[in-house]
């Protein structure tokens, strides 16, 4: 099936009223828990998890993919007119939106990030839809070493991309690995780190890690300081930006664009490394026409908005067409569809292609609903800035104890939530990236099968993978990110990057 | 916070020799190709080799230094936090969970929070039953009901 009539089938799945009614349920949730300081999309994500456990495939993900969309524009909300981003990736959009703000011209940062977030994920979509099937058709062909050695690629440049020590990345790297060999082993049946729990035998829930990981860690972080929102007084009428403005942002929309995409194809690329990157490029070309950034320049809004909306949409095609997550969100996302029983992958656009397509075009509808809604909205959010966190927290943790609750219902799925949730904790406070974390929890059982069936097929070990090709094609691509970034690192090109 | 890390550094490398133990004990060699030990035992050397760069690294002063704490507000804060939560998991199966979040969340929000009780009685109740409300009638998720069963 081709891009276009694959488009004509998803419209054809999505603009159903049951799915367009979850499409805009999404929206809305996700920009309502956005919006609220100190919650990102990835608590968004998880909290609301549980919600559409007994939903259709394609409602559930075209509302799970619709709430991340609302609360990354949500996060930029907060970051513009309270200073406190809702995520790491609208951490930079919090430094000239805030400034823009302050400067009375809160109305056109909140009307550029709201236009640019669109147009920036309109144009990732066109390409995730034509090069999604192209990539899922030569995914077919690859065998276990192939994709053994495309996980190891991808993991390693998760790692490589992270701020902070790459140390501390591995330890989380091969814990990760750890928690997904807990339980029965499939292939011989033999009980691995169990030591016969009931519970333990069948793993840890991967909702359970994931709430306590991102949402509990989050609530437990934030509520070391209690803080009341003080949102910027200023005007909200003025939200569509003027000529000036627009001529400004033109070139910083199209490179974030480009940039954010690129980097959301590669594992660990993902939208904050995309919007701190963009911003470096925006300022680094201001700084050439002799503007200063830190002053509320809309340049360093339309670029981060725009990379970390369309790095959302490259990160969508490692996902549906190798079944391959490259962020934690990604990850929740794979995690959501094998519980609606689809495995994302190459074959996921033969065998489920109505749930394929119909998540590709449920990402168009929400990005117009987002529009649509967001900025005639835009005064109601401000609103909701108002509500103190006192009165948010415990809401959050109740929803983290039911969602963790819900996918077995087993109150020792709550116990692993809220033990994942204190580690996540100290290991954050530790500045230990909880992104290889996840990672390798769900991408460990893949790589698992696929080292274990390239060893069956090979009378000479691991050297099958100096056999293959394309597989050496892929190992060596990660020798040289690893070359490449201990080069950068040691070097210090990246602040906060360190080998330790 | 040299020593918190330093500490926390020790323990990934005394988890990474465990598991190198039992994944030997699990055998590296099946009948089938690699034993279940095999992957495990990859996952424990890289944890072992990565911490104990760590531990070395830590206790030679190298990288740079963490901040753990804010103040002692925080940790008091953080702690009532994990207690409540805990006390609330553990009262959910005989008290249900709307009851056991009735109790329970106030006190996080009066202690943790630092709000009065106007405000976390409001919330405090209105947050469960809410909770409880979206997914049990509009979800239809059933919750535990405790000692309420037959009641709601």
């Amino acid at each position: 099936m081709d891009a276009i009539s694959g488009l004509v089938l998803g419209f054809g799945v999505i603009l159903t009223p049951e799915n367009l009614y979850w499409c805009f349920v999404g929206s809305i949730l996700g920009t309502l828990l956005g919006v609220l300081p100190g919650i990102g999309p990835l608590v968004a994500l998880s909290v609301l998890l549980p919600v559409t456990f007994g939903m259709p495939p394609v409602a559930a993900i075209a509302m799970l993919a619709a709430i991340f969309y609302g609360a990354s524009y949500g996060g930029s909300i907060s970051s513009i007119l309270v200073n406190i981003p809702g995520d790491a990736s609208s951490i930079v959009t919090a430094i000239e939106g805030n400034q823009m703000a302050l400067n009375g011209r809160a109305g056109v940062a909140l009307g550029m990030s709201a236009i640019c977030s669109f147009i920036a994920s309109t144009v990732s979509l066109v390409f995730l839809s034509f090069l999604s099937p192209v990539l899922a058709e030569f995914a077919v062909r690859m065998g276990p070493p192939e994709y053994a050695a495309l996980v190891v690629l991808g993991l390693i440049c998760t790692l490589m991309m992270i701020r902070g020590s790459i140390l501390k990345g591995l330890v989380m790297l091969s814990f990760g690995a750890f928690v997904a060999s807990v339980g029965i082993d499939v292939v011989t049946g033999t009980q691995r780190f169990a030591y016969g729990s009931v519970n333990l035998i069948s793993g840890f829930d991967l909702i359970a890690i994931v709430i306590g990981l991102f949402g509990v860690s989050e609530i437990l972080l934030n509520i070391e300081q209690i803080f009341q929102n003080k949102p910027v007084k200023t005007r909200l009428r003025d939200l569509w930006p003027t000529k000036k403005d627009w001529k400004d942002s033109a070139m910083p929309i199209a490179r974030g664009t480009g940039l954010g995409f690129c980097l959301g194809l590669i594992p660990g690329g993902g939208p904050i490394t995309a919007s701190f990157m963009s911003y470096a490029i925006e300022k680094r070309a201001a700084e050439r026409k002799g503007h200063r950034f830190g002053t509320g320049r809309i340049e360093g809004v339309a670029g981060p908005e725009s990379a970390n909306n369309a790095a959302v949409s490259g990160g969508m095609i490692p996902l549906l067409s190798l079944g391959i997550p490259g962020n934690p969100v990604t990850a929740i996302l794979l995690g959501a569809l094998v519980i609606q029983g689809v495995q994302p992958g190459p074959m996921m656009i033969q065998q489920y292609p109505e749930v394929f397509w119909g998540v590709i075009a449920s990402m168009y509808v929400g990005n117009v609903f987002l529009l649509l809604l967001n900025l005639p909205l835009v005064g109601l959010w401000v609103q909701l800035l108002r509500i103190p966190y006192v009165a948010l927290f415990p809401t959050i943790l109740l929803l983290a104890i039911v969602g963790s609750y819900a996918s077995n219902k087993n109150m020792y799925d709550v116990w692993v939530m809220l033990g994942f949730g204190v580690l996540g904790y100290g290991l954050r406070k530790l500045e230990y990236d909880l992104a290889p974390l996840i990672l390798a929890v769900v991408l460990g059982p893949l790589l698992e099968e696929s080292l274990r069936q390239s060893m069956v097929m090979s009378p000479d070990g691991l050297m099958i993978f100096a056999h293959r090709p394309m597989s050496v094609a892929l190992l060596s691509l990660a020798a040289l990110v690893i070359g490449f970034s201990l080069y950068s690192r040691f070097n210090r090109r990246r602040p906060k990057c360190t080998i330790i | 916070m040299r020593g918190i890390e330093l500490t926390v550094a020790g323990l990934w490398f005394a988890f990474g020799l465990a598991v190198c133990a039992q994944s030997l004990q699990l055998g590296l060699i099946g009948d089938f190709g690699p034993g279940s030990g095999f992957f495990p035992l990859i996952s424990g050397i890289i944890l072992a080799v990565s911490a104990g760069i760590l531990v070395f690294a830590k206790s030679h002063h190298l990288g740079d230094e963490i901040h753990f704490w804010t103040s002692r507000a925080a940790v008091i804060r953080v702690t009532t936090v994990v207690a409540l939560m805990a006390l609330l998991i553990l009262l959910i199966p005989t008290t249900g969970f709307l009851l056991a979040g009735c109790l329970v969340t106030p006190v996080m929000i009066k202690t943790a929070g630092g709000a009065g009780w106007p405000m976390a009685l409001g919330v405090g109740i209105g947050a469960p039953a809410s909770v409880y409300l979206l997914f049990v009638e509009v979800l239809n998720s059933p919750l535990p009901r405790g000692i309420l069963r037959g009641i709601i």
